[in-house]
């Protein structure tokens, strides 16, 4: 379904609830992917959003890009905001003060607000077993702040907390795996997906949505301004991404791996370097570095596929 | 945004909404959160009425009577209930015809099964397919192919491709509500399994990797009257 | 009329959430607050209470919890003390802002380091400017009547705010008292079901919590400033009302023996029922002594509090928290700016004691009033001092 389909994508749903207007930059992936999961998840949805780049530029006061009940409180607490608004739903229609009916409560967060400073609240939500679904929208580093490392922030990146130094050449830390974290919490969905594969990403987004307790998603979203890259290329770095198999697009359903979107023979990972300024200092020897590391976890996963299949 | 259009409001079990007028009832009574089994509808073709799923209660001017939601428009002071005795028993009823279509779909039985159907008293036909005709509509209204249609044979409807017309697009594939029309695909050529169509993939000229089958954009060319070598290229090289 | 039973204050504060048939909890355990959550955890497991408790990984969830669900239209509450208090600071000034209408009983506690379980309001003072109603009760009764009280105050839509009930960590929460429990009839009566207003609905979506920039920042703090001041009539109101339900009525400022009185003492929670025994041995020994209790903390009530303190000569504050290199205790300065530009303003002399649940017994009261006046004669002594220091 991936690939060039002109009329699949005119059965994506019409609706917008995450609408024009934003003041998101130019070619922005995250935003895409707001609005991809905005249309997975219909009208029928509570939001709370973590601080971060998608909650800035969607909400400048008096204007909202969101069409859907929405709420910002802070940074590191999107999961427990949801907890609470999932928990609240559920006492008010135990005791017929609102009418019963399925409202979705999604929770989303960067990188940032995931896995370094809203781990807590999320584990804890996750461990709880709330209905509802988390989506954090990896685009690699604290673009709000001005392009800080996060430690979701992959190895070689320059920052401007990690910038390639003279003697530190760049992050210096491998890339925080969030989704291994999030299944190891035996949560019934946690899947990856990347708005450069939005049937993927919307059918993740619906299912995690609609299976009960609480699923994570979590989505690679291309940040020109953050990657130095062109604009233009944001869906085709998405891709890169995925074709070499830097950031595999997977499901964990009740603990069992599936692939979704199957990349038989990886790319060189320099494809996807060579167009993003962040990686441009990378010698030779860091690159093939990164080369074996990812094959390597590559394999990994391809294992983790087999050893949890159903036999 | 609803600026310029007429809003009725109408009650769905009890709970007062708005919604536009002249909408279809079940996508609005999906959107408010209420959950009705639906098989046969997608919101880009015409609906079908086939599955009988999404059946409910209607109130209007003290009149009573239960309706497909699919094909039903809202209007003004209508009362929806979705869910008493006899709408179970209407969708009980639906469930049964479903599975005596499609014996064979294990998908269809995991899904009768979660809404509390195990078995049906009809007979049985030998399919994976529910006869539910959305990639009929779909193939005609959206793709614009005309590649399947519906007929009777012995008495029985069925879904007959003409494959010579089919652009293994895939389209089909995803809406299927019972996922029995499968796609396989390799760098080489791509396969609508349940249409017997199999069509060579386009290689970018740039790339070198394929991706669409050449079948298929000659007709997007065709009929967007696009130039010849327009298509030649893979998005992603396209930048 | 209600049942007079003998119960700790955590446990009236439990009744009261109860009572008020609260939909969402959400509390991490801290001494000396554990036993309101263990006593509302048993309630929800056995059926009493029908709410959803969220037993969050920390205080800053429970109230970030709370914010979602008072978002979506439930009863919140939570409760807390010192370090938790603290840990959730960040998300208590957000749920005002947000004019959601949550209800928290903090059980007062000092703040580390060294760490210290024991009583004062150390931790209560560092969220002063949060933008909550906050009320001090001085018994188990005050409390749970305040819970309820808390509820029909901050729901009010004329209000619309979160509101704190502080209560004194073990000398009220963990200490046996008569108090008597209202019946649900007359807490029905007087605390309706809760009808909110904006809520997130997606039959109505509204955006909560949206980025404001400098534009329109201000005109935000002044509406937020302007309400809470605005909450003062239905705080009286909803007194007046519970007064005539329950014969118990309150005030902002409670006056006790103050009638011809030179000297004020004023205090602030439980240490004033002390302070009144205190007041009664010097006025059998003839000495002109009153005290005035401070309930409600915000809004302050400035003109009750200077109508109050008109007549006296001199007025000895005790505070229980410290400003450390500042002016005196959070009361004392609040109070001496409540007088300052009074054309008659009597000498405020600060003592701040009681740290950690040291003792304060009525010769201590005693003594102050003593030393306060040796002050004032010499002319006046420094702005303010930490009392009972041991040499
Ligand atoms: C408690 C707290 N610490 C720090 C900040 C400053 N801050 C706001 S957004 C942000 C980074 C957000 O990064 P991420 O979650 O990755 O989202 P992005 O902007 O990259 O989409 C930081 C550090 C804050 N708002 N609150
Ligand atoms: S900085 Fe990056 S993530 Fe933020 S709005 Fe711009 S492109 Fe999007
Ligand atoms: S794949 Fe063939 S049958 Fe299916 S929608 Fe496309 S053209 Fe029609
Ligand atoms: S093949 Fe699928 S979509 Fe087509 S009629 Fe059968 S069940 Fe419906
Ligand atoms: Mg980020």
């Amino acid at each position: 379904m991936e690939k060039l389909n002109v009329y699949a994508a005119k059965l994506v749903p019409k609706n917008e609830n995450f609408t024009q207007g934003h003041r998101a930059c130019q070619g922005c992936a995250e935003v895409l992917a707001l609005r991809h999961i905005g249309k997975a998840l219909g009208k029928n949805v509570i939001i709370a959003s973590a601080t971060g780049c998608m909650e800035v530029v969607s909400s400048p006061f008096p204007f909202t890009s969101w069409d859907v009940p929405w709420i910002h409180v802070a940074f590191e607490n999107a999961a427990a905001v949801a907890s609470g608004a999932e928990s609240g739903l559920k006492a008010l229609m135990r005791k017929g003060k609102i009418s019963p009916r399925k409202i979705f409560v999604l929770a989303l967060a960067g990188d940032g607000g995931t896995n370094d400073i809203g781990l807590q609240a999320l584990s804890g939500a996750l461990e709880r077993g709330h209905d509802f679904l988390y989506i954090c929208t990896d685009n690699e580093a604290y673009m709000n702040t001005g392009i800080q490392r996060s430690s979701a922030t992959p190895w070689g990146a320059s920052t401007t907390t990690s910038p390639a130094g003279k003697v530190i050449p760049g992050q210096a830390t491998w890339k925080k795996n969030m989704a291994a974290i999030a299944a190891a919490h035996d949560i019934p969905y946690v899947a990856t997906a990347c708005p450069s594969y939005p049937f993927d990403l919307m059918e993740k987004v619906k299912r995690g949505a609609r299976i009960p307790g609480p699923a994570y998603i979590h989505v690679l979203a291309v940040c020109p301004t953050g990657w130095r890259s062109p604009p233009d290329l944001s869906i085709r770095l998405g891709r890169l991404a995925v074709e070499t198999g830097i950031f595999p697009l997977y499901e964990v359903v009740d603990g069992k791996y599936k692939i979704t979107v199957d990349v038989p023979e990886l790319r060189p990972v320099e494809d996807y370097f060579r167009l993003q300024g962040r990686f441009r200092h990378l010698t030779k020897d860091m690159i093939d570095q990164i080369q074996r590391r990812v094959r390597k976890e590559y394999d990994r996963l391809r294992k983790r596929v087999e050893m949890t299949m159903e036999d | 945004m609803m600026s310029g259009k007429e809003i009725v409001r109408f009650k769905i079990d009890g709970m007062e909404v708005e919604a536009e007028k002249g909408r279809l009832l079940l996508p609005s009574i999906l959107d408010f959160g209420f959950e009705i089994p639906h098989l046969c509808y997608h919101e880009a073709v015409s609906p079908g009425g086939t599955c009988g799923l999404c059946v409910v209660e209607l109130t209007k001017d003290g009149r009573k009577r239960t309706a497909m939601s699919c094909k039903y428009t809202i209007d003004d002071g209508l009362e929806v209930v979705t869910d008493t005795e006899k709408i179970r028993r209407v969708r009980h009823r639906a469930w049964e015809v479903l599975l005596a279509r499609a014996s064979r779909s294990e998908v269809l039985r995991r899904m009768a099964r979660e809404a509390g159907v195990e078995k049906t008293s009809l007979e049985m036909r030998d399919d994976e397919c529910i006869l539910c005709g959305l990639c009929e509509r779909l193939c005609r209204e959206i793709v614009g192919a005309n590649a399947l249609t519906i007929t009777r044979k012995n008495g029985r409807r069925e879904v007959v491709p003409d494959p010579e017309s089919c652009i293994a697009c895939g389209a089909c594939v995803y809406v299927c509500p019972v996922d029995c029309i499968r796609m396989v695909e390799t760098e080489e050529e791509r396969t609508i399994v349940r249409w017997g169509r199999t069509l060579k993939m386009k290689k970018c000229t740039a790339c070198g990797r394929s991706f669409a089958p050449w079948y298929q954009l000659e007709y997007i060319k065709e009929r967007a009257k696009l130039p010849k070598d327009f298509l030649d290229i893979c998005p992603d090289c396209r930048g | 009329m209600g049942k007079r039973v003998g119960m700790e204050g955590s446990f009236a504060a439990s009744e009261a959430v109860k009572m008020a048939n609260v939909d969402v909890i959400a509390a991490y355990p801290i001494t000396p607050q554990t036993h309101i959550v263990e006593r509302l955890s048993e309630f929800v497991n056995n059926g009493e209470l029908d709410a959803e408790f969220v037993p969050v990984e920390s205080e800053h969830s429970a109230m970030s919890v709370c914010a979602g669900s008072a978002a979506v239209g439930a009863r919140s509450f939570t409760c807390t003390s010192s370090q938790g208090l603290i840990l959730m600071s960040e998300i208590v000034y957000c749920t005002a802002a947000m004019r959601l209408p949550i209800v928290m009983v903090i059980v007062n506690r000092s703040l580390s380091n060294p760490i210290s379980i024991w009583n004062d309001h150390t931790d209560v003072m560092s969220i002063r400017d949060c933008g909550w109603i906050q009320y001090f009760a001085e018994n188990g009764q005050d409390v749970l009547d305040h819970v309820l009280i808390s509820y029909r105050v901050g729901e009010d839509r004329d209000v619309m705010l979160p509101v704190i009930v502080n209560m004194d960590g073990f000398s009220i929460s963990h200490v046996i008292e008569p108090l008597e429990l209202l019946d649900q009839e007359t807490v029905d009566k007087f605390l309706p079901p809760y009808k909110p207003g904006v809520v997130l609905d997606p039959t109505h979506p509204v955006t909560m919590g949206a980025i404001v920039l400098p534009t329109c920042y201000t005109e935000a703090k002044k509406a937020q400033d302007e309400a809470v001041k605005a909450s003062m009539p239905t705080i009286l109101k909803a007194w007046q009302e519970f007064g005539d339900l329950s014969g118990r009525y309150y005030h902002p400022i409670e006056e006790y023996r103050t009638d011809g009185a030179d000297v004020l003492l004023v205090t602030m929670g439980g240490i004033g029922e002390t302070a009144m025994w205190a007041v009664d041995q010097m006025r059998e020994k003839g000495r002109p002594v009153g005290l005035l209790k401070i309930r409600l903390w915000r809004p302050f009530p400035f003109e009750a509090f200077r109508k109050a303190a008109e007549k006296a000569k001199m007025l000895v504050v005790v505070d229980r928290a410290v400003s450390y290199g500042g002016p005196g205790g959070p009361v004392a300065s609040e109070l001496k700016s409540a007088l300052y530009n009074e054309p008659k303003r009597p000498p405020v002399v600060n003592f701040i004691a009681g740290l950690a649940s040291r003792d304060i017994a009525p010769f201590d009261f005693i003594a102050m009033v003593d030393r306060a006046e040796g002050t004032i004669k010499k002319g006046m002594g420094p702005l303010y001092e930490i009392y009972g220091v041991r040499e």
